[in-house]
C-alpha cells in the first residue's frame, strides 16, 4: 500500500510536470506575470531604491502569492477535460495520491518560478540574498511548501464551485496568514541581517504550520473528492 | 484622566450599535422565517409541505 | 439522511426564551451603563467592555460550535449537524463583526486610532474573513450534500488555523511593541461583566434555536424547489 501510494503520487506528479514541459507558454506567462507585479510595486512605491529593498521580502512574497494563486487555479482545471479527475478517482488505490501528486506538482512549479523570479527581484528591488543564501533558500522553500499545502487543498475543494476564481483566494489568503507572516519576516531578516537572532522563531513557525496542515490536509483529503 | 477624553460618545455609540445589530438580526430572522413559511404553505401538496404545516 | 425527520424546536418555548433573553440582556446593559462607576483611568469608554467581551466570547464559542458540528457531520452525515454548523457560523460572524466594531470604538479614544495591529484585533479580523469564506462557499454550492461536506471541511481547517494565526500575529507584533489590551478588573466590575457574559450566552442559545429552525425551514423550501425542478426536467 505504501509503495502504491508513492507510485501513484509520482505518476500524477510526472504527468502534470510533463504537461507543463510540453506547454511551456503557460509557465513563461507566469514568470512574466510575476515580474509585472514587481514592476507595479516599483511604480506604486516609487523609484527610491532604499525603500524598495527594505520592503523587498514582502513584495517578493506578494508576487509569489499572486502568481501562485493563478497557477493553483489551473491545477485541477486541467483534469476537467474528458473527465480526467473521475478517471483518476476510479483508479484503484489511495485517493490521497491525487492530492500528494498535485501538491508536489504545484510546489515544483513554484520553486522553478522562484528560481527565475529571485534574480529578477534582486535586480529590480536591489535585494542581496547572496550573503545568507542557504537561510534565504530554506525560508523560501518552507513558505512555498506551506502555500502549496493549503493552496492545493482549497484548489481541489473549490473546483466544482460556481465563481471558483473568486472563492479560491477568498478561502486561501486568510488561512495563509501565518505562512505569509513567517515567510515575509524570515525573508526580510535573511536579506537585511538578523542582529537579534529572531529568524529561528519564524523558521519554527513555518515548519510547524507546514507539518500541521500537511497532516490535516492529507488526512481529510478523501472527504473532498467523495462522490 | 491624563488629559484624555472620557470617550462618552464612543461608549454610547457602542451600546446603540450593539442593540441595533441585535434588533436587526432578530428582525432578519423573523422575516426570513416568514418567507420560508410562506414558501412552504403556498407550495403544491408534497410530503414535505404536509409535514411542515402539520408540525406548525 | 432525509431532511423530513429533522428535529424541530418548539416555537412557543422559543418565544418564552426570547422574552427572558431580552430582559436579561437589557439588565446586563443597564448594569454596565448605570450600576458601576466609570473606570478611574479610562473613564466612561471602559463601559464598552461589558458588551465587547461578551460579543468576543460568543464569536469564539460560535466557531468552536462550527468545528464540533462539522466534525459530527463528517462522521455521521446527518444534515442536522450541517444546519447547526451554518447557524453557528452566521451568528458567529454577526458577533465577530460586532466585537470588531466595539473594539474599534474603544480603541479610538484609548489609543487615538480606529485600528491598530493588535494581535487580538488582527486575529479577530482574519477569523471573520475565514468564516465569511465559509458562508460564501455555501452560497456557491448547489448540491446540499456537497455543500455540507465542503463547508464542514472549511470549518475544521479554519478552526485549526485560528490559534496559529493568533500566535503568528502575536509574534509579529511583540517584535515591535507589547500588545496593548484592556486592564484587568476587580470587584463589582467583574460581576457586571459576568452578568453580561451570561446574558449574551443566553442570547446565543435563543439565536441558535431561531436560526436552526430557519435553517430547517429553508432546507425544506430548497428540497421543494429541487424536486419541482427535477419534475420539470424529466
Amino acid at each position: 500500500m505504501k509503495s502504491s501510494l508513492a507510485l501513484r503520487t509520482w505518476a500524477i506528479l510526472w504527468k502534470d510536470l510533463l504537461i507543463e514541459l510540453r506547454t511551456k507558454q503557460s509557465f513563461s506567462a507566469m514568470v512574466f506575470f510575476a515580474a509585472l507585479v514587481l514592476f507595479l510595486f516599483g511604480f506604486a512605491i516609487g523609484p527610491d531604491t532604499a525603500t524598495l529593498s527594505r520592503l523587498g521580502g514582502g513584495l517578493l512574497w506578494i508576487a509569489i502569492a499572486f502568481t501562485g494563486m493563478l497557477s493553483l487555479g489551473r491545477t485541477f482545471q486541467s483534469e476537467e477535460v474528458a473527465g480526467g479527475l473521475d478517471g483518476l478517482r476510479m483508479y484503484p488505490g489511495e485517493i490521497r495520491a491525487i492530492y500528494l501528486g498535485k501538491l508536489l506538482a504545484n510546489f515544483s512549479m513554484l520553486v522553478v518560478l522562484e528560481v527565475v523570479l529571485v534574480p529578477v527581484a534582486s535586480v529590480l528591488l536591489q535585494l542581496e540574498p547572496w550573503g545568507r543564501f542557504p537561510l534565504f533558500v530554506g525560508i523560501t522553500l518552507l513558505g512555498t511548501f506551506g502555500f502549496s499545502v493549503i493552496g492545493t487543498f482549497y484548489a481541489s475543494l473549490t473546483q466544482h464551485l460556481r465563481a471558483r476564481e473568486l472563492m479560491l483566494p477568498l478561502l486561501l489568503f486568510p488561512a495563509l496568514v501565518p505562512v505569509f507572516l513567517g515567510a515575509v519576516n524570515g525573508t526580510t531578516l535573511a536579506l537585511a541581517g538578523d542582529p537579534l537572532d529572531r529568524i529561528g522563531g519564524w523558521i519554527r513557525l513555518l515548519i510547524s504550520f507546514d507539518i500541521i496542515f500537511f497532516v490535516v490536509c492529507v488526512w481529510i483529503y478523501p472527504l473532498v473528492l467523495e462522490e | 484622566m491624563e488629559g484624555q477624553p472620557t470617550g462618552t460618545p464612543f461608549m454610547v455609540a457602542g451600546y446603540l450599535i450593539t442593540w441595533a445589530v441585535l434588533a436587526w438580526y432578530v428582525w432578519r430572522l423573523n422575516r426570513r422565517s416568514a418567507d420560508a413559511r410562506r414558501a412552504l404553505e403556498s407550495a403544491p401538496a408534497t410530503p414535505h409541505a404536509d409535514e411542515e404545516t402539520e408540525s406548525n | 439522511m432525509t431532511i423530513t425527520d429533522l428535529p424541530q424546536p418548539n416555537p412557543g418555548r422559543a418565544r418564552l426564551l426570547g422574552t427572558a433573553t431580552l430582559l436579561v440582556v437589557a439588565a446586563g446593559s443597564a448594569a454596565g451603563l448605570f450600576l458601576v462607576p466609570a473606570d478611574a483611568l479610562q473613564g466612561e469608554v471602559q463601559r464598552l467592555l461589558y458588551v465587547h467581551v461578551p460579543a468576543a466570547w460568543l464569536a469564539m464559542l460560535s466557531f468552536f460550535v462550527v468545528f464540533v458540528m462539522s466534525v459530527l457531520y463528517l462522521i455521521q452525515r446527518d444534515p442536522k449537524w450541517d444546519l447547526l454548523a451554518v447557524s453557528a457560523a452566521e451568528i458567529g460572524i454577526v458577533f465577530t463583526a460586532l466585537a470588531l466594531v466595539l473594539g474599534s470604538l474603544w480603541g479610538k479614544p484609548t489609543w487615538g486610532v480606529w485600528w491598530t495591529w493588535d494581535p487580538r484585533l488582527t486575529t479577530t479580523a482574519i477569523m471573520l474573513m475565514i468564516y465569511v469564506g465559509y458562508l460564501v462557499v455555501r452560497s456557491f454550492a448547489d448540491d446540499p450534500e456537497k455543500r455540507a461536506r465542503w463547508s464542514a471541511i472549511i470549518g475544521i481547517i479554519g478552526f485549526v488555523d485560528v490559534p496559529i494565526v493568533y500566535l503568528s500575529v502575536l509574534w509579529w507584533r511583540t517584535l515591535h511593541q507589547p500588545p496593548s489590551s484592556p486592564r484587568s478588573m476587580a470587584g463589582e466590575f467583574v460581576y457586571v461583566l459576568l452578568l453580561n457574559v451570561a446574558a449574551f450566552t443566553l442570547l446565543y442559545v435563543y439565536l441558535m434555536l431561531r436560526r436552526y429552525r430557519l435553517a430547517v425551514a429553508e432546507r425544506h423550501v430548497e428540497e421543494l424547489r429541487l424536486t419541482r425542478d427535477d419534475g420539470r426536467i424529466t
